[in-house]
């Protein structure tokens, strides 16, 4: 596992075990992900990594009886990474809410490119037959004029 | 100079050189090993050491820039590789094991770039030393530049570019340089060199040194990079674009470039381990087109677009570009290029 060595292993491994003890079995690559995420986090905000547990938002996914084991694995993961990156994380929410907005035909996929570090969309879809292809044709044109990377950028950096 | 090699290795193609003669001067007492090739050395080597090799191989490179991003059709003089200034941030820091090795054999160099650069008249060329050394930090020692600025001063479409956050410019006070070389200054807020540049001279000192080389006729360049985002950046580097506009007249400005930090992911754990009390891993870093580290595209927006903001309220029209980054985020910060 690479971590910083001001953050002790032991204390990565302690704060894995309490995240097992709430009922994620935790493979060989989430130990990796979730011990890296909260070395990264421990380190920018000067903590250990069992204090990062005690966050209201973590606490409440640990303890969520709904959820079971890989479904808290993959929110604790997902709040980390959202914590770590917190403009990108609003740029991904504001492009999948516009994308949403859009009603597309379920057949197209609109993606942006990793981390919108390029301003290009790509769009793909499959068919079958000519009227679903028609239909996927006409739901394309509400992709016409809309800025989906100008508008989630943008709604990234305005926190207000 | 603080930094003393524990050994010197000479290759024997060297053996005789001015730079080899000029370094053995400097340190009588420091243990010399004479060997044929840097490479067959079977000994313990590591960044102590100082090896003065033969350049074999190609001295003009095209700067390798990055994948994916723009370039800014640079090129690279290849004099040594290594540095003792050990800036968190150098990608040098890759090469724990490797000793800081100088090129002695100049005049090879010089013979590489008259043909070269002669060999493509009608086009311009601009080209550094400062790429895999600090071009200065080791002039008054092996007094390389002494020889490379007159003669490449000589190449019309050559702009010589050496790159620095040295202080040590007496040796280029003198030299014939026929306006032809810029010499360009790496800056950063006096905060961050104190945490990321501990060993480098102070902003003030490398704008006292700017101000020489300007008064004995050099043209200069200031180099934004690696930009870092850190609380409080916008009034700090705004206090770095001020002191420098104060020092140095615009005229006298050839260029400034702004290029945000960037990393190799390999780097990430060498600058945590090595540099405890770094704080450039903690930024909101995302790995770019290529591969490597950088900040979040908007936060990379606002610092280009605010640093280039602070220059054009102190200069119009001195040339401002950006360091391997798209063209849209150029146009989108306001950046127009060289």
């Amino acid at each position: 596992m690479a971590i910083s060595p001001e953050i002790p292993v032991s204390e990565i491994d302690g704060a894995l075990a309490r995240v097992e003890r709430a009922g994620s079995r935790l493979n060989h690559n989430d130990r990796r992900i979730i011990g890296g995420l909260l070395a990264d986090v421990a380190r920018r905000d000067s903590v250990q990594p069992h204090e990062i547990l005690e966050w209201a938002e973590i606490r409440a996914i640990l303890n969520d009886k709904k959820r079971n084991g890989p479904q808290k694995t993959t929110v604790l993961k997902r709040l980390l990474r959202a914590s770590l990156l917190p403009t990108y994380t609003r740029a991904e929410q504001a492009f999948t809410a516009s994308l949403a907005a859009l009603s597309l035909h379920s057949k197209i996929k609109v993606e942006h490119t990793p981390y919108f570090e390029d301003m290009t969309v790509s769009v793909s879809f499959t068919y079958r037959g000519a009227d679903e292809l028609r239909a996927i044709l006409e739901s394309l044109e509400k992709l016409e004029g809309s800025e989906l990377i100008k508008d989630a950028l943008e709604a990234a950096t305005n926190t207000d | 100079m603080l930094w003393k090699p524990r050994q010197i290795l000479i290759e024997a193609a060297v053996s005789t050189s001015p730079v080899t003669a000029r370094i053995r001067d400097h340190w009588p007492d420091i243990p010399v090993r004479h060997v044929e090739r840097i490479r067959d050395f079977s000994g313990d080597l590591g960044r102590s050491d100082l090896a003065l090799a033969a350049q074999r191989g190609q001295s003009i490179k095209k700067c390798p820039g990055t994948t994916a991003y723009t370039c800014c059709d640079y090129y690279v003089l290849n004099l040594g590789i290594g540095c003792r200034l050990g800036c968190s941030y150098c990608f040098l820091n890759h090469y724990m094991n490797t000793p800081f090795t100088i090129y002695a054999n100049t005049e090879r160099v010089i013979d590489d770039a008259r043909h070269y650069f002669g060999a493509h008249p009608a086009r311009h060329f601009r080209v550094g030393s400062g790429e895999f050394i600090d071009s200065l930090d080791f002039e008054a020692l092996a007094g390389v530049h002494e020889q490379l600025v007159p003669a490449l001063s000589e190449l019309p479409n050559v702009t010589f570019e050496l790159k620095t956050k040295s202080d040590r410019v007496d040796s280029l006070l003198g030299l014939d340089h026929h306006g032809r070389t810029v010499i360009s200054w790496s800056v950063n807020p006096e905060v961050i060199r104190e945490r990321e540049e501990v060993l480098t001279p102070s902003l003030a000192a490398r704008l006292a040194a700017a101000s020489r080389v300007v008064a004995a006729g050099y043209r200069v360049g200031f180099h934004f990079d690696p930009i870092i985002h850190f609380p409080g950046w916008e009034s700090a580097y705004k206090e770095v674009v001020s002191a420098i506009f104060d020092l140095i007249p615009a005229g006298s400005i050839a260029w400034i470039s702004l290029g945000a930090l960037r990393f190799h992911p390999d780097l990430k754990p060498v600058i945590e381990t090595r540099f405890p009390n770094s704080r450039l891993t903690t930024g909101e870093l995302i790995r770019g087109l290529d591969g490597k580290f950088r900040y979040f595209i908007t936060i990379r927006q606002q610092l280009f677009a605010q640093l280039n903001h602070f220059i054009r309220q102190r200069s119009p029209d001195v040339p401002i570009y950006l360091c391997m980054e798209g063209r849209d985020l150029a146009r989108k910060a306001g950046v127009s290029g060289l």
